[in-house]
């Protein structure tokens, strides 16, 4: 071989490249179309190349043993296995890099392409024995002009990127990542024989992959280890780019697959691609490259069962760890098996929905029939196929009797001298096995899908979660964390801006609200059917969430201090909630101990309001025997029995005669009169009226107006005649405040943090 | 007849909507899920039946024939149908008397007959649809095993109606007792008290007088040809005694004819219409006496329950408690003073123990081999695990089940998790007692050493412990609080039926991993690794229990 002859050609070639790119830069002649176009000959030249020719390296089996084309120079067959390996490396980066206009690709071709070229032009004798033998055969010669079309178009192209790809001097995180970037490249697209011929055949032999030994579950729990990694290192990356290495990763999975076809095998019917596996190592390249949904569904649903299964049952578990073929399946059937997957959870391609199934359903049928057909083509000749498995499934395995029974049907017809032979029955059942995988598969994929988004709800929900302690802490700084967020512990409840949405609609239950009141005060709060009332009332003792402004009560922020906040509230629901398998006595003494009420206060407050109600006769009797009223005046002991700074009641006479409706009213006043705050709801106006001091009335989760009671009644207004006017005016209309002011200046309860920061 | 259509499809509604409202999935998939689903539950259950009537083949279990005979299966039907007319007994009373939703029935414009009427439709409905999953599967298992022809199976659902109106007659007619005694019992503590005492001593004696009939030595092995004709003799004595299911058994399975190498099923249709006929008539007078019967005294029955006796109760003292331990006390209170639920915990604690205590002296009595061994190990485990496992679909439940008052919880100033776990305590506490009383059992009457025994119990009761929370957090991230403030009851409550599935599918699962792990190492490693495993996978579960219930309340 003359080998200087062949370096001036690549060298020569090289130069007239650059040439050619340096004048089209100068006269700012775009280079796109000719790079493209090369660089798809190059990978096109490479493919061909690894199909039709078998590197003559490839037979070694481990650096101890021979036969090596460097006959008993070690490390020269080793120097020669890692350069074949680097060059399909820089070839795959450099003819990917050319649809892509991503820097960072390019930078990692000029750092490491180039370099790797230039040394299979140094050593090109060593290269080329390593590809075609130490003594080829006139046959393998032909071979060269190949290997240095493949160097010289390679060095060309990567001498371009110098040329044509300027930018500012690199940092030292971009070398980091275009390291990462060529290591990643050089993991994914190695040769199989490599690992063969560095680590050698027969010292793992007794190792083998089948039937649950430890080192086939080792590769099975790769199987899963491996996309979780991957996952975790691409989810962060931008969406083109998370695409672009998946489709690397698909590239050189086919080209390694396929780079082991040799000319014999295309042109023999019975060993072309068209197995399931097969079909996917084609079809997940053209997705990813086109973003097709129906080519993509069909990988989704018919390969990732089929990898599974063959890598639970392999057929290449006999065969030693470093066999070719051994690596070659297992790598293959990785790529089927997680690719697809892996796609979907880096949001690729979209979650597979019915429509998704039923495609591939129709797109399987259509494969069903083709390969049906070519088989029963393919049959007439010597060697016979078995796409699919017809001849060597689970049903003939399992139920031999039965897939006999069903073979007798048959159906058979000649075309020329071609005989066609069929089993309907047969093929049904087949067919109809599969279609029940693929739908196994479908309700596997959203239970899988529904276990990943409760467990990234749950990721994130413990994210805020966690984030709102932090600033909490901040906040309070060198204060207690039972310190109260705003100012003192004083009674008031301040909403302020309060929002609420219910789960995903569009619409406010309870929009901007923000209202304050003061320890002393009765507050009524008015207000048509769903109008929000209860919404408010809920979110202010804890039964909701808020989704947005705050809720203070005492000082407390709702969402940030609840346990506090609670402590300081005390709640009568609409309707009575109660234990009722326990006796008034035990419930309310439960209520006490749980707000840590001391005796004496406990037995004073239950001896008060059990005469006050009346419920001598029935307090230890079970709750379940008591009327309704009982019920109720037993949910307002427990409200009042820890006497609480803001006492809220929503719609609290309901149901109530009017000897029990006069003691909740008392009972409200005495408690406004000890200086805690009583807030309540109600539609019965006149109650309001009398007793309230302050008012407020919402519509449609908005505050329409405000009042205090004083103002009203010494400009003589009807509260009736003013609760309709509100409820039936325009939503455009602003807010009717009659003395209500101080309702609606929530600017002095403001928030102090340590820092002096007014809010979080 | 519209009135009774109307409360039906509402009462229907209102049970299959909360139903779908769980799954929430969009109709082309939910409806292939659930049809899948049914399908797949009725092929499970009628493929293990064939497998065991295949099994019993194989053995000769029923002496020297290679077929199960149709007296078997006159005593199967025997069985599934008393313990089916038992059940539809409880629940049907539940239903009619029991159910908080009589108080909106009785006060809407329909007689109460109508109301009794609509309540047995819509029961008869979920009857036929438990029918379907567990009692047809049997039958349907026993016509694969025997190669009936395809005829059969159309008229084994049409016989099936029709014993379902059987059922359902007779359990409404029985309920009209069961629910005169429940509410005289459940007024008073110290009658429930004394017939609490009572089951469990007769439970006790029965347990005795069984172990003493069990034989000093037990070799089947030897025994099993006499075991087998033994066996034969019984059914055929209670055929001839309960003839009359044996007819209507055979009415179902059709005649069997013993021919030389096989047998064959025949339909003598003049016979076997005339069975169906008797079991039409006899179904419908019984309905139509249940009718009778009720009709003048369904209202007052129905109102009864609502109505308690006013005691006048001395004046107790106020107690106060720890803000910690309080949760804990009141829900033992609330749990001692519901009967039901308390009957319950004493079951599970006396049932795990007894079992074993039974089973473990039948195998010592048996020549066993290493694999025997092995096989009895798992079986303990397997027995301990189903009883325990399924006994946590009650906290599947456990939060929904307080209705209106669920919600408590959160307005309530302390951390929900503590108040949450404090409603477990109950039950875990009986299922404690149990685990300790079986160990020190297996201790005594198997063949397994005290330090095998302490950490397989350990094992197990992580597990246990695991599989509570699970099915508690079931509960209180989906709760169904509003069927349950209504009606008292929810027929298929979805988070019951995954906990219970679940309790299945682990049981089973534990116990086949172990079994296979025996074959590697020692039963005594093999506890220690199950303990340990048991161990991290209770931890784990016990952070998600805690994290999700801080999340879901948002408490500090």
């Amino acid at each position: 071989m003359n080998c200087i002859a062949y370096r001036l050609i690549i060298l020569l070639v090289s130069a007239l490249f650059g040439v050619t790119a340096y004048i089209f830069k100068r006269k700012n002649i775009p280079f796109d179309l000719i790079g493209k176009l090369t660089g798809a000959a190059l990978f096109i030249l490479t493919f061909v190349f690894s199909a039709v020719h078998k590197e003559a390296i490839s037979i070694v089996i481990g650096l101890n043993r021979g036969p090596s084309p460097f006959g008993t120079d070690m490390p020269r067959t080793a120097f020669a296995t890692v350069l074949i390996w680097l060059t399909y490396t820089a070839v795959l980066l450099i003819a990917f890099s050319r649809f892509t206009k991503k820097p960072a690709l390019h930078y990692t071709t000029k750092l490491f392409a180039l370099p790797v070229l230039v040394l299979d032009t140094l050593f090109l004798d060593t290269y080329s024995i390593a590809n075609i033998g130490n003594n080829p055969s006139s046959d393998d010669l032909i071979y060269l002009p190949f290997i240095v079309a493949i160097i010289a178009i390679g060095l060309s192209l990567s001498v371009t990127d110098y040329i044509l790809v300027s930018q500012p001097r690199p940092s030292l995180s971009d070398t980091a990542l275009s390291v990462g970037i060529f290591a990643a490249a050089a993991l994914v697209a190695i040769p199989p024989f490599v690992l063969q011929v560095l680590l050698g055949f027969r010292r793992y032999e007794g190792v083998i992959f089948s039937n649950f030994t430890q080192e086939h579950r080792i590769m099975l729990y790769l199987a899963f280890i491996i996309p979780i990694i991957a996952f975790h290192i691409l989810k962060n990356l931008k969406e083109d780019n998370k695409r672009l290495c998946v489709l690397f990763y698909s590239l050189a999975i086919s080209c390694s697959y396929f780079s082991y076809y040799s000319l014999s095998d295309w042109t023999s019917p019975a060993n072309l691609p068209l197995g399931i596996c097969s079909v996917v190592i084609i079809l997940m390249p053209f997705a990813l490259m086109t973003k097709n949904e129906w080519i993509f569904n069909c990988c989704l649903f018919l390969g990732v069962l089929t990898s599974f299964t063959d890598m639970l049952f392999p057929m290449v578990g006999q065969l030693n760890v470093t066999a070719t073929e051994s690596i070659r399946f297992w790598a293959s059937s990785y790529f089927v098996f997680f690719v697809p997957v892996l796609c979907v959870a880096l949001k690729i391609f979209k979650r597979p929905s019915v429509t998704g199934l039923l495609r591939a359903l129709f797109a399987f049928s259509v494969y069903f029939l083709f390969t049906l057909c070519f088989n029963a083509v393919i049959n007439n000749f010597a060697t016979a196929s078995d796409y699919l498995n017809f001849e060597n499934n689970y049903i003939l395995s399992a139920f031999p009797e039965f897939a006999k029974a069903t073979k007798e049907v048959s159906f058979s017809f000649s075309i020329g001298e071609t005989n066609l032979e069929f089993f309907p029955l047969y093929d049904l059942v087949v067919y109809v096995s599969y279609v029940l995988l693929i739908v196994i598969m479908w309700f596997m994929y959203k239970a899988l899908f529904k276990s990943w988004d409760k467990a990234e709800n749950r990721r994130l929900r413990e994210r805020d979660y966690n984030k709102m302690k932090k600033e909490l802490k901040s906040f309070l700084g060198t204060r207690s964390q039972d310190a109260p967020m705003y100012g003192d512990n004083s009674p008031k409840l301040v909403l302020r801006k309060f929002s609420k949405k219910y789960g995903n609609n569009k619409h406010y239950s309870v929009d901007h609200v923000s209202f304050a009141v003061k320890g002393g005060e009765i507050f009524g709060f008015l207000g048509p059917n769903g109008a929000g009332k209860s919404t408010i009332i809920k979110s202010i003792v804890g039964i909701q969430p808020i989704t947005s402004g705050s809720i203070e009560v005492c000082g407390y922020d709702v969402s940030r201090q609840s346990i506090q906040a609670k402590l300081n509230t005390g709640f009568v629901p609409d309707h009575y909630a109660l234990y009722e398998n326990l006796t008034g006595r035990e419930y309310i003494n439960y209520i006490a101990d749980l707000y840590d009420v001391d005796k004496k206060s406990r037995d004073e407050a239950i001896e008060k309001y059990v005469t006050r109600f009346q419920l001598h006769n029935s307090f230890d009797n079970p709750m379940k025997t008591y009327s309704h009223g009982m019920k109720q005046k037993i949910a307002i002991m427990a409200a009042l029995v820890h006497n609480p700074k803001v006492w809220i009641l929503d719609e609290p006479l309901t149901g109530l005669d009017p000897n029990s409706i006069y003691e909740v009213k008392e009972c409200m006043k005495e408690h406004a009169a000890k200086g805690n705050i009583v807030f309540f709801s109600s539609h019965i106006i006149d109650v309001v009226e009398k007793i309230c001091d302050k008012i407020a009335i919402i519509k449609h989760g908005r505050i329409r107006a405000v009042a205090s009671m004083a103002k009203i009644e010494e400009h003589e207004i009807d509260l009736e005649e003013l609760y309709l006017h509100v409820i039936t005016a325009d939503e455009d209309e602003e807010i009717i405040n009659i003395g209500g002011n101080d309702i609606l200046n929530v600017t002095d309860y403001e928030a102090l943090s340590s820092t002096g920061a007014k809010t979080l | 007849m519209n009135n009774i259509a109307t409360l039906a499809k509402m009462q229907l509604k209102e049970k299959l909507v909360s139903q779908k409202a769980g799954a929430r999935t969009k109709a082309v998939s939910g409806t292939l899920l659930t049809v899948l689903t049914t399908l797949l539950k009725f092929v499970l259950s009628s493929a293990i039946c064939f497998g065991l009537y295949t099994v019993a083949m194989v053995f000769s279990v029923f002496g020297t024939m290679a077929y199960v005979p149709d007296t078997f299966m006159t005593f199967l039907f025997t069985v599934l149908l008393m313990l089916s007319i038992a059940s539809c007994t409880v629940r049907l009373t539940k239903a009619l008397y029991f159910s908080r939703d009589n108080v909106i029935l009785l006060t809407l414009p329909a007689t109460p007959t109508q109301v009794f009427l609509s309540k047995i439709v819509v029961f008869f409905i979920f009857e036929l649809k438990k029918n379907a999953s567990f009692i047809i599967p049997v039958f349907v298992g026993y016509f694969l095993a025997h190669g009936h022809s395809f005829g059969f199976y159309p008229w084994l659902i049409i016989c099936f109606i029709f014993i379902s109106v059987f059922t359902i007659a007779v359990a409404s007619l029985l309920s009209i007792p069961a629910a005169i005694i429940t509410n005289f019992v459940r007024q008073r503590k110290s009658l429930q008290i004394l017939i609490t005492a009572l089951s469990v001593i007769a439970v006790v004696v029965g347990l005795f007088l069984f172990v003493s009939v069990i034989p000093g030595e037990l070799d089947l092995r030897v025994g099993w040809h006499t075991l087998g004709l033994q066996i034969q003799e019984f059914l055929m004595l209670f055929a001839e005694k309960i003839s009359v299911i044996h007819d209507l058994t055979r009415m179902m399975i059709g005649e069997i004819i013993i021919g030389e190498l096989s047998v064959t099923a025949v339909f003598p249709a003049d016979v076997m219409l005339l069975r169906f006929g008797a079991l039409l008539i006899t179904s419908l007078a019984l309905f139509m006496l249940s009718i009778l019967v009720v009709k003048p005294i369904f209202y007052s029955m129905a109102s009864k329950p609502f109505e308690y006796l006013k005691l006048l109760v001395k004046p107790k003292t106020n107690i106060v408690r720890s803000s910690k331990f309080t949760a804990i006390h009141s829900e033992f209170l609330k749990s001692a003073k519901d009967s039901a639920r308390t009957a319950t915990n004493i079951a599970i604690a006396v049932s795990i123990p007894m079992l074993s205590f039974v089973s473990n002296l039948i195998f010592s009595a048996m020549p066993t081999t290493e694999f025997g061994n092995k096989l009895i190990f798992a079986c303990n485990l397997l027995l301990i695990l189903l009883i325990s496992l399924n006994s946590n679909s009650y906290a599947a439940s456990i939060f929904s089940r307080d209705g209106r008052s669920a919600y408590l919880i959160k307005i309530q100033p302390k951390d929900p998790t503590l108040l949450l776990v404090a409603k477990l305590m109950p039950t875990t506490v009986f299922c404690f007692f149990s685990f300790v009383l079986t160990g020190t059992l297996l201790v005594s009457f198997s063949k397994l050493i005290i330090t095998d025994v302490v950490f397989l119990m350990l094992g197990i009761t992580f597990v246990y412990l695991a599989h509570l929370l699970y099915s508690a957090e079931l509960d209180i991230l989906n709760p169904h609080t509003e069927i349950y403030a209504a009606v008292g009851e929810y027929e298929s409550d979805p988070n019951e039926i995954k906990s219970s599935s679940c309790a299945f599918i682990l049981s089973f699962a534990v116990a086949a991993l172990l079994f296979l792990l025996l074959f590697k190492e020692d039963i005594g490693s093999v506890c220690i690794k199950f303990a340990g495993i048991a161990l991290l996978a209770f931890a784990y579960r016990a952070y998600l229990f805690i994290s999700n219930i801080k999340l879901f309340y948002k408490e500090k």
